[in-house]
C-alpha cells in the first residue's frame, strides 16, 4: 500500500510538472528579466514555415455551446497565418500583411485591408506567431510562467483599440511547440484554439501557396 | 470725298473702333469669362443626361477631392509627418474635409447609420428575399414559422463563419444578420489602406470649387505650408498629390504660357517674313495694325457674345494674324495702275477679290456656329469677328496714309518661267505626284480623339496624377458604374435593373454599391404591407433559437426594435435614403446622391471595363475619359458635316462670282492642298483628330484666297500677285510656331493649316510653269 501510494504520488508530481502554469507568471520587462525567456522565443521564431491541424472551440454570448471547427493552419514570416477550415464549412482565412482574407469553397474571396492603428483580434495573431519578442512589447504586456517544459504567455493588449477587440491573448505550449491559443474578452466570449499536430520548418509547395495565401 | 477728308475719316473711324473695343475689354472680368475647364468644351446641355450627370459631378462634387501620397524612408516618423500633414490641411479652411486613408471613422460612422435604420433599410430587401425563398420552397409550414426557423438555422450557420467573431457584438441586436448580410454582398466596398509601400495616403475634399481661383491657388499654398510642416519631422518627406484644382491650375499657367509666347513668335514670324521681302523695313509697322486690330475685333466679337469662353480659342486664335494679314499685304503690295491712282480708285479696283475672299470664309466659319461644341463656336466667331476686323483695318489703315502702296524685292517677285520644256515637264510631275497623295493618302487616315490632347500637362504630370491614383486603388480591373434617377426611388429602381443586366453580362464578377444597403420601392411597399403578418414573428423565433442552440435571452434588444418597428408607421423612402446619405463621410459619401433631379448610386465592379450598358438601364461607365472621348468623337463627325456643308458654300459663292470654268479652278487649289495635305499624313500613318478637321478648315479658307487673288490677276494676263507668296510664308510660318506647342491639338491645327497653305503656295508657284502658254511678266 505504501509502495503504491509512493508510485501515486510520484506520478502526480510528474502530472503536477507537466501541467500548463494554469495562472499568469510575471509581467516581462524588455532588458529586465526577458533573458530566460530569450532562447524560447528565438527556438519558437526560427521554426520556420509550420503546419499543424487545429480544433476551434468558439464560446458566444447567445450561444449555449461552443461552436467547433476543424482545419489545419499554416503559417510561414512572409506569407502570414492562414487558417484553412475544414469542418463544419470549407473556409479559408488569411491574416498577412495587406489585412484580412476570406475564402470560400467556391474561391470567392472578400478582403479586409490592415489596419495598424487598431489591429483586429485575428490581425494580433501575427506577431505573436512570430514570436518576435521585442514587437509584441510594443503592442502587448507580457506576462510569463514556466513549469518545466510547459509554458504560458498571457498577452494583454496596451491599445484601447486593441482591447477592444481582445481582453487577452494566451499562447500555452511545452518544449517548442505551441498547444493552445486563447482570446479571451470574457467567459461567454471567447475562442480557444487546440494545436494538434504539427510540422516546422516546412516549405510550402506551389499549390499550397497558391491556394492558402495571396 | 476730298483725299485729306478721307484720311480724317478714315482715322476717326479706327479711333473710335479701336477706343470701343479697348473699352469693353477693360471692363471684362477674366477670370470669370476665360475657362480652362476641359468640361467647359462640353455642351452644358448635352443631350445625353448621363453625360451631363457625369459633367456636373465631375464639378460638384468629385472635382474636389484631392489625393496624397506622403513618402519616408522611416515608417514611425513617416506616419507622424502625414500626421502632420493631415493636421495643417485640416486647420486651414481652403479644406472642408481631410482623412488618412486609414481611417476608419467613415466606414465606422457608414456601420453605426446603417444599424440605426437596419429594419428601415436592410429588413425591406431581406424580407423579399426570404419571402421569394418561401414561395419557391412551397412549405406547409405558415410565414412566421418558416421564417423564424429559417433565421435560426441561419445565424447557426453563420457562428461557424470566421467572420462571425468579428460581429459577435452585433449578433444579439441582428440576429437576422441584416449587417453581415449587406457587407457579404459588397466585397471590399469600404476597404481602407492607410499606407502604400512607403507612402501614407492621404484624402481630401477642397472648400470650394477646383476650377476657381479660391480652389486652385489656397489651395496649393497650404499644400505646400504643410509639406514643410510635415518635413520638420520626416526631412526626407516626399509629396506626390493630384487634383483637379492643381492641375486646373498648371493646365491653365501653362495654356497662358503658351499663349502669351505663341502669339509673340508668331508675331515676330509674320513681320519677320514681311521684312525681309519688304524693300522698307520700316513699313513692316503699317501691318501690324492690321493684325491687331483683327485680334482685338476678334476678342470683342467673342467675348460680346459668350458668357464664357475657353482660353484654347485664343491660343488657336492668335494665328489669326497670319489669316489677318493677307488683306494687308495684298492691299499694300497692289501698285498703282496709273500714277496717282487715289486710293479710293485702287480699293474700287481691289474689292472685288478682298470681299469674296473675306466674306467666302467668313461664310464657312459661320458655319461652325452650328456646331454642338462650344469650342468650335468660339471658334468660329473668333475667326469671323477678326476677318471682318482685319478687312476693315486694312482698308482704313492704309486709306489714311500717304502712300498706300508698297514694294518688295526683286527674289519675292522672281518667278520660274516654264517656256523650257523641261520645267513644264517638272511641274507636271510634280503636280500629278502631289493628284496621287491627294487621292490615295486619305484612305489611310485614321482618326480617333483625346479630350487629354487638349491639355497642356507635361506627360511627367499625367504619370504623377495615374500614379497617385493607383495607390488609392484605381486600377484598369475595375469598373465604376454611376447609376442615375430623377428621384432616389427611380434610380434605385434603375439600380435594380442595372445589377440584373450587370450579373448576366459579366458572370461571377463581384459588384460593390452602397445602393445594396437602399431597398427597392417595391420591397419598400412589400415591406409597410408585411407588418400585419409578423406580428408572431419574434415568439416563434425565440422557440426556433432555443432548438438552435441560442440562449433567447441574449437578443432582448433585438426584441425591443422589432416591437418598435411594428408599432411604428410606415415612413417616407425618400426621407430614409436621404438619412443614409446625409450621414456618409470622407470617400464613401461620393458613391451616392438623393438630390431631387440627380440622384445616383456609383457601382465598383470587379472587371476590366467592357460592355456598356443600354441606355434604358439609366447607367454609365464612369470613365469619364472614354466618355468625354466618344463625344469628341461624335462632335468630330457634326464637324465634319458643318465643314463639308461650309466648303460647299464657299465654292458655290465661288461659282456665283467667277462662273463655273473660273470657279472651279479657284476651288480646285484649296480642294487639293487639302486632299494633299491629309493624303501625306494619311502616307504617315498619323492619327488625326478633331483639330485637324478644324486645321484643315481654316487651311482651305486661306487657300481659297490664294486662289481668288491669283484668278484676278490671271484675268488681267498677270502672274500671282507677290502678296499671296508673302501671306503664304506668313501665314505658314505662324501655324508652323503652332506646331511646336505642347498642346497636342494646337500642334495638330498649326500643323494641317501650315501643310496646307504651303502645299497651295507650291500649287500657285507650279500651275503657271505647268501652263503650256507663258504668262505676261
Amino acid at each position: 500500500m505504501k509502495q503504491l501510494l509512493v508510485i501515486l504520488a510520484l506520478l502526480l508530481s510528474a502530472g503536477a510538472r507537466a501541467a500548463v502554469p494554469s495562472a499568469p507568471g510575471l509581467e516581462l520587462v524588455a532588458g529586465g528579466n526577458d533573458a530566460e525567456w530569450t532562447p524560447l522565443f528565438a527556438a519558437l521564431a526560427g521554426q520556420g514555415g509550420v503546419r499543424s491541424t487545429f480544433t476551434e472551440n468558439r464560446w458566444f454570448s447567445v450561444k449555449k455551446t461552443p461552436v467547433v471547427l476543424h482545419g489545419e493552419l499554416r503559417h510561414s514570416d512572409e506569407r502570414g497565418l492562414s487558417l484553412h477550415y475544414t469542418e463544419p464549412e470549407e473556409q479559408v482565412m488569411l491574416v498577412d500583411a495587406k489585412g484580412l482574407m476570406l475564402r470560400d469553397a467556391k474561391g470567392r474571396t472578400r478582403s479586409m485591408a490592415a489596419d495598424p492603428r487598431a489591429p483586429r483580434m485575428d490581425a494580433s495573431l501575427l506577431p505573436v506567431l512570430r514570436f518576435d519578442l521585442p514587437a509584441l512589447l510594443k503592442l502587448f504586456t507580457l506576462r510569463a510562467a514556466r513549469d518545466g517544459d510547459d509554458w504560458r504567455l498571457d498577452f494583454a493588449p496596451r491599445t484601447p483599440e486593441l482591447a477592444r477587440h481582445l481582453s487577452t491573448l494566451t499562447v500555452e505550449g511545452s518544449g517548442e511547440r505551441v498547444r493552445r491559443l486563447e482570446f479571451r474578452r470574457s467567459a461567454k466570449q471567447r475562442v480557444e484554439v487546440l494545436i494538434e499536430e504539427t510540422q516546422t520548418g516546412v516549405t510550402f509547395t506551389a499549390e499550397e501557396e497558391k491556394r492558402f495565401f495571396r | 470725298m476730298e483725299p485729306a477728308r478721307q484720311k480724317w475719316t478714315a482715322r476717326a473711324l479706327l479711333a473710335l473702333g479701336v477706343a470701343l473695343g479697348l473699352l469693353w475689354l477693360s471692363r471684362l472680368d477674366y477670370a470669370a469669362k476665360i475657362s480652362t475647364d476641359v468640361l467647359d468644351l462640353i455642351p452644358s446641355a448635352e443631350r445625353s443626361p448621363e453625360l451631363a450627370l457625369a459633367r456636373s459631378m465631375a464639378s460638384e462634387r468629385q472635382a474636389r477631392v484631392a489625393l496624397f501620397a506622403l513618402s519616408g524612408p522611416d515608417a514611425e516618423r513617416r506616419g507622424r509627418a502625414a500626421t502632420v500633414f493631415a493636421d495643417t490641411l485640416r486647420a486651414d479652411p481652403a479644406f472642408a474635409e481631410v482623412r488618412p486613408m486609414g481611417d476608419t471613422g467613415p466606414r465606422d460612422a457608414l456601420g453605426r447609420q446603417l444599424f440605426a435604420q437596419r429594419f428601415e433599410l436592410l429588413l425591406p430587401g431581406w424580407l423579399a428575399a426570404r419571402k421569394a425563398e418561401y414561395a419557391a420552397a412551397a412549405s406547409a409550414a405558415p410565414w412566421p414559422e418558416w421564417l423564424a426557423e429559417r433565421t435560426a438555422a441561419d445565424l447557426e450557420a453563420f457562428m461557424a463563419k470566421p467572420e462571425a467573431m468579428a460581429f459577435q457584438d452585433l449578433v444579439p441586436a441582428d440576429p437576422l444578420l441584416l449587417l453581415p448580410g449587406l457587407v457579404a454582398q459588397m466585397p471590399g466596398f469600404a476597404e481602407t489602406n492607410g499606407s502604400a509601400g512607403d507612402r501614407a495616403l492621404i484624402w481630401a475634399r477642397t472648400s470650394a470649387a477646383p476650377l476657381s481661383e479660391a480652389g486652385q491657388g489656397p489651395v496649393i499654398a497650404v499644400v505646400e505650408r504643410a509639406l514643410t510642416a510635415a518635413r520638420t519631422v520626416e526631412p526626407a518627406a516626399q509629396l506626390q498629390w493630384v487634383s483637379i484644382g492643381r492641375f486646373a491650375a498648371e493646365n491653365r499657367r501653362r495654356i497662358e504660357g503658351e499663349m502669351s509666347s505663341l502669339n509673340v513668335i508668331s508675331l515676330l514670324a509674320v513681320l519677320g517674313v514681311a521684312a525681309l521681302c519688304l524693300r522698307r523695313l520700316w513699313q513692316t509697322v503699317h501691318l501690324a495694325p492690321v493684325v491687331l486690330g483683327a485680334l482685338l475685333g476678334a476678342w470683342v466679337g467673342v467675348t460680346l457674345c459668350f458668357d464664357r469662353v475657353h482660353v484654347l480659342v485664343f491660343v488657336v486664335g492668335s494665328l489669326l494674324g497670319g489669316v489677318a494679314i493677307d488683306y494687308g499685304f495684298y492691299l499694300y503690295l497692289q501698285p498703282a495702275v496709273l500714277a496717282g491712282e487715289p486710293y479710293r480708285s485702287k480699293v474700287r479696283r481691289l474689292i472685288k477679290p478682298l470681299l469674296a475672299s473675306a466674306l467666302t470664309t467668313i461664310l464657312g466659319f459661320s458655319l461652325l456656329f452650328f456646331s454642338e461644341l462650344p469650342l468650335i463656336r468660339q471658334l468660329g466667331l473668333f475667326v469671323s469677328c477678326g476677318l471682318i476686323a482685319a478687312l476693315a483695318s486694312a482698308l482704313l489703315w492704309f486709306g489714311q496714309l500717304d502712300r498706300p502702296y508698297t514694294d518688295t524685292w526683286a527674289f519675292a517677285r522672281a518667278r520660274l518661267h516654264g517656256e523650257h520644256p523641261a520645267w513644264r515637264l517638272g511641274s507636271r510631275l510634280l503636280l500629278l505626284a502631289g493628284a496621287v497623295v491627294a487621292l490615295v493618302g486619305p484612305w489611310r487616315l485614321h482618326w480617333r480623339d483625346d479630350i487629354r490632347e487638349l491639355e497642356a500637362l507635361p506627360a511627367a504630370a499625367r504619370a504623377e496624377a495615374q500614379g497617385v491614383r493607383a495607390l488609392f486603388g484605381e486600377t484598369a480591373r475595375r469598373t465604376v458604374y454611376l447609376t442615375r434617377g430623377e428621384s432616389p426611388a427611380a434610380a434605385r429602381a434603375a439600380l435594380g435593373r442595372f445589377l440584373g443586366w450587370h450579373a448576366s453580362q459579366f458572370t461571377g464578377a463581384p459588384v460593390a454599391s452602397l445602393g445594396l444597403a437602399v431597398p427597392t420601392p417595391a420591397e419598400w411597399a412589400a415591406a409597410a404591407a408585411e407588418r400585419t403578418m409578423l406580428g408572431d414573428f419574434a415568439p416563434t423565433l425565440r422557440v426556433a433559437l432555443e432548438r438552435h442552440g441560442f440562449d433567447p435571452g441574449e437578443f432582448g434588444s433585438f426584441y425591443a426594435e422589432w416591437a418598435k418597428w411594428l408599432a411604428a408607421p410606415a415612413g417616407e423612402y425618400a426621407a430614409a435614403v436621404r438619412a443614409l446619405a446625409d450621414s456618409l463621410q470622407g470617400p464613401i459619401a461620393l458613391t451616392m446622391a438623393t438630390e431631387p433631379g440627380a440622384s445616383w448610386f456609383v457601382t465598383v465592379a470587379e472587371h476590366a471595363p467592357g460592355a456598356e450598358p443600354p441606355a434604358e438601364l439609366a447607367t454609365i461607365g464612369l470613365d469619364q475619359l472614354q466618355s468625354l472621348n466618344r463625344l469628341f468623337s461624335r462632335y468630330r463627325v457634326s464637324a465634319l458635316w458643318l465643314s463639308a456643308i461650309g466648303l460647299s458654300l464657299v465654292g458655290l459663292s465661288v461659282f456665283v462670282l467667277y462662273g463655273l470654268r473660273r470657279g472651279v479652278r479657284i476651288f480646285a487649289l484649296p480642294a487639293g492642298s487639302c486632299l494633299f495635305a491629309f493624303g501625306v499624313l494619311g502616307l504617315a500613318g498619323q492619327t488625326l483628330n478633331l483639330f485637324h478637321l478644324l486645321g484643315a478648315f481654316l487651311g482651305v479658307c486661306l487657300s481659297h484666297n490664294y486662289a481668288i487673288f491669283t484668278a484676278e490677276n490671271a484675268a488681267r494676263g498677270d502672274e500671282p500677285p507677290p502678296s499671296i507668296r508673302l501671306s503664304a510664308l506668313t501665314t505658314a510660318s505662324s501655324f508652323g510656331v503652332l506646331a511646336l506647342s505642347s498642346i497636342p491639338v494646337v500642334a495638330a491645327l498649326g500643323t494641317m493649316v501650315a501643310l496646307i497653305v504651303t502645299t497651295a503656295l507650291v500649287g500657285v508657284e507650279l500651275e503657271p510653269m505647268a501652263r503650256r502658254r507663258a504668262v505676261r511678266t
